[in-house]
């Protein structure tokens, strides 16, 4: 498939955009900030850990993985969310409402090479993201070295490698809701949206009917990651994000097919 | 009423040449809208064929069946013998298409982008270099290659987009209007451009500017209403127009004796007084056959006769009239 001249434009259009650093700016600015909160509270319970307090009972030694990775991962879901709109609205949009999108695709390029090229692309700045986030473990770490803080680095890993599939899905879906739309802006509201919608599906209530409520528990998001906390990759889990993606590029592509067969 | 040369939908196969762009009963629905209606014409090898209407006659939509940008609603577009509904992919990578309004990346560097439509258009690493750089060469963009899009005039980068079109040299190119929005002088440079290309490239072009037509192309669809109007040469479209040779004659004499004079004048058909200016001076028209200019011999026929000559004008059919006289048929049919 012929999508490497556009997977390196798009990229190539990333980083020479100051828009993208401004996004990653913020995204870790908030990250650390939360961070060096989660560090605080984290000392304070160590420090008062081993030591009766005034109830007389024995506080325990806080466990670094649960308090501060789980959090750390928590936060990136919630930040990629907010990231991935900025990031994938302009991709279809953009050549749509400038007339390129007409110059591509009487191009001997097929639909699909030109949105992977375009995904592709995306989930590249997502892993650079991911894997700068990466250093807030490694940082911990190294703070706590020579103490009895220990890090368990499997639960790091699957914590991670879920981040890049939740950020794959979201990227896919951002690339489909620019597909729907000639204006970015458009495009970057249905997918924040959306994206919010998809992780809330698990918590609407419908009590009275238990099979639709667990079909849409199946079907959300976010539920799809309390297993990677665990340091559990599942086949589920994995498989679920990959069809997620496979799913909206799909969309995606029949948007794009539409000019063929519409009126 | 005159007839131009080839009216009605039928395809009118004039040279010799393989055909390069076949179009059949083509047509296009936009909803309840016929944007392009039964259509059918063919392009020999190395033609330029002008595509000439007002706007929203159909013109964009036909060359967007054409580039497979949309598919058309009934009847059949080949390419190089290519379907363009079911070779698509093939027939694209024969053709160079300048979209309307040139579209362009406009944060790109000049030959940044120009190496990447190459690579898009899938030429070869090797050749890459040199395709650019002879599409560059042709369009004069050398001297601005490091300039980026945006910070190019308007001529500079309707230049830029027919340099991507010309990219690979395409046996096919397809122009949307390629000239609007220039000035005069690029105007004038873009279709030297252009007409140097014939007999080498298969070109179709667009336009609703008449003089467009005459100096490039040789040959002209009319177009309106998603409907062919007339088509053939620019010169058969002139001819086929009874009286095509008008001349107004403004001469101070004798009403009778100077139109006696006129009408000896060998191919003048006949004469009548046009209107009176004072005086003895009146405007004569005359009317030729449609070989050759008269007025040479007319002006030596009556500067002989003794008669002072203050004008001498050609009113030939232009283009322009026959475009106005079909456009407005239309109109009073409707």
């Amino acid at each position: 498939m012929n999508f490497l001249p556009i997977y390196r434009r798009e990229l190539k259009t990333y980083f020479q955009s100051p828009s993208t650093y401004i996004v990653m700016a913020l995204l870790f600015l908030v990250l650390g900030m939360i961070y060096s909160q989660i560090m605080v509270l984290f000392s304070n319970m160590s420090a008062q850990a081993g030591m009766p307090n005034m109830f007389g009972q024995t506080p325990p030694e806080p466990n670094v993985t649960e308090m501060v990775i789980r959090s750390l991962f928590q936060i990136m879901i919630a930040l990629i969310l907010f990231t991935v709109p900025l990031l994938s609205m302009r991709l279809v949009a953009e050549e749509k409402s400038r007339g390129t999108f007409e110059l591509l695709v009487t191009c001997p390029i097929s639909d699909w090479a030109i949105l992977m090229g375009k995904y592709l692309a995306l989930v590249t700045v997502g892993v650079i993201v991911i894997l700068l986030s990466g250093l807030f473990p490694v940082i911990t770490w190294w703070a706590g070295r020579g103490s009895e803080v220990v890090i368990e680095w499997p639960i790091v890993l699957s914590c991670w490698l879920g981040l890049l599939l939740i950020f794959a899905a979201y990227a896919a879906f951002g690339v489909m809701a620019s597909s729907f739309s000639e204006n970015q802006i458009t495009a970057g509201v249905i997918t924040l949206i959306g994206l919010i919608m998809w992780n809330m599906l698990a918590s609407f209530q419908i009590e009275s009917f238990p099979r639709i409520q667990q079909i849409f528990t199946e079907l959300a998001a976010e539920p799809h990651t309390t297993n990677f906390v665990k340091g559990l990759l599942t086949t589920k889990d994995v498989a679920f994000y990959f069809l997620a993606s496979f799913l909206f590029l799909f969309i995606a592509s029949k948007t794009l097919d539409a000019r063929r067969w519409r009126v | 009423m005159v007839e131009p040369a080839a009216v009605g939908n039928s395809a009118v196969p004039e040279t010799g040449a393989p055909v390069m762009i076949e179009v059949s009963n083509l047509t296009k629905l936009y909803g309840l809208t016929r944007a392009v209606d039964n259509i059918s014409f063919t392009v020999g090898k190395g033609e330029i064929l002008g595509f000439l209407g007002p706007n929203g006659a159909g013109k964009t939509t036909t060359m967007r069946v054409l580039t497979c940008y949309t598919p058309a609603s009934a009847g059949t577009a080949r390419i190089g013998g290519y379907d363009v509904s079911r070779q698509s992919e093939q027939a694209r990578s024969i053709l160079g298409y300048l979209p309307e309004n040139a579209p362009l990346y406009q944060d790109m560097l000049v030959d940044d982008y120009l190496r990447f439509m190459a690579e898009v258009k899938r030429y070869p690493g090797s050749r890459r270099r040199a395709i650019v750089e002879e599409a560059m060469e042709e369009c004069g963009l050398t001297d601005v290659r490091k300039r980026i899009i945006r910070n190019l005039s308007k001529g500079y980068r309707q230049r830029v987009g027919l340099a991507q079109a010309l990219l690979g040299d395409p046996q096919v190119l397809v122009l949307d209007e390629p000239t609007v929005g220039l000035d005069p002088r690029q105007i004038a440079e873009i279709r030297q451009l252009i007409k140097g290309m014939a007999g080498r490239r298969t070109v179709i072009l667009s336009t609703h500017i008449l003089p467009e037509v005459s100096m490039t192309c040789q040959k002209v669809i009319i177009i309106n209403q998603g409907r062919i109007e007339a088509q053939g040469t620019p010169e058969s479209l002139v001819s086929a127009l009874e009286a095509a040779n008008v001349v107004m004659v403004t001469v101070d004499g004798p009403a009778a004796a100077v139109q006696e004079l006129i009408s000896r004048v060998p191919g003048v058909k006949s004469v009548a007084q046009e209107r009176m200016l004072g005086g003895s001076t009146a405007v004569y028209r005359v009317e030729a056959a449609p070989q050759g200019d008269p007025r040479p011999e007319l002006a030596q026929a009556i500067i002989g006769g003794g008669y002072r000559l203050f004008e001498l004008q050609s009113s030939g059919y232009s283009l322009e009239d026959i475009f106005l006289r079909i456009i407005s048929r239309q109109k009073e049919a409707a």
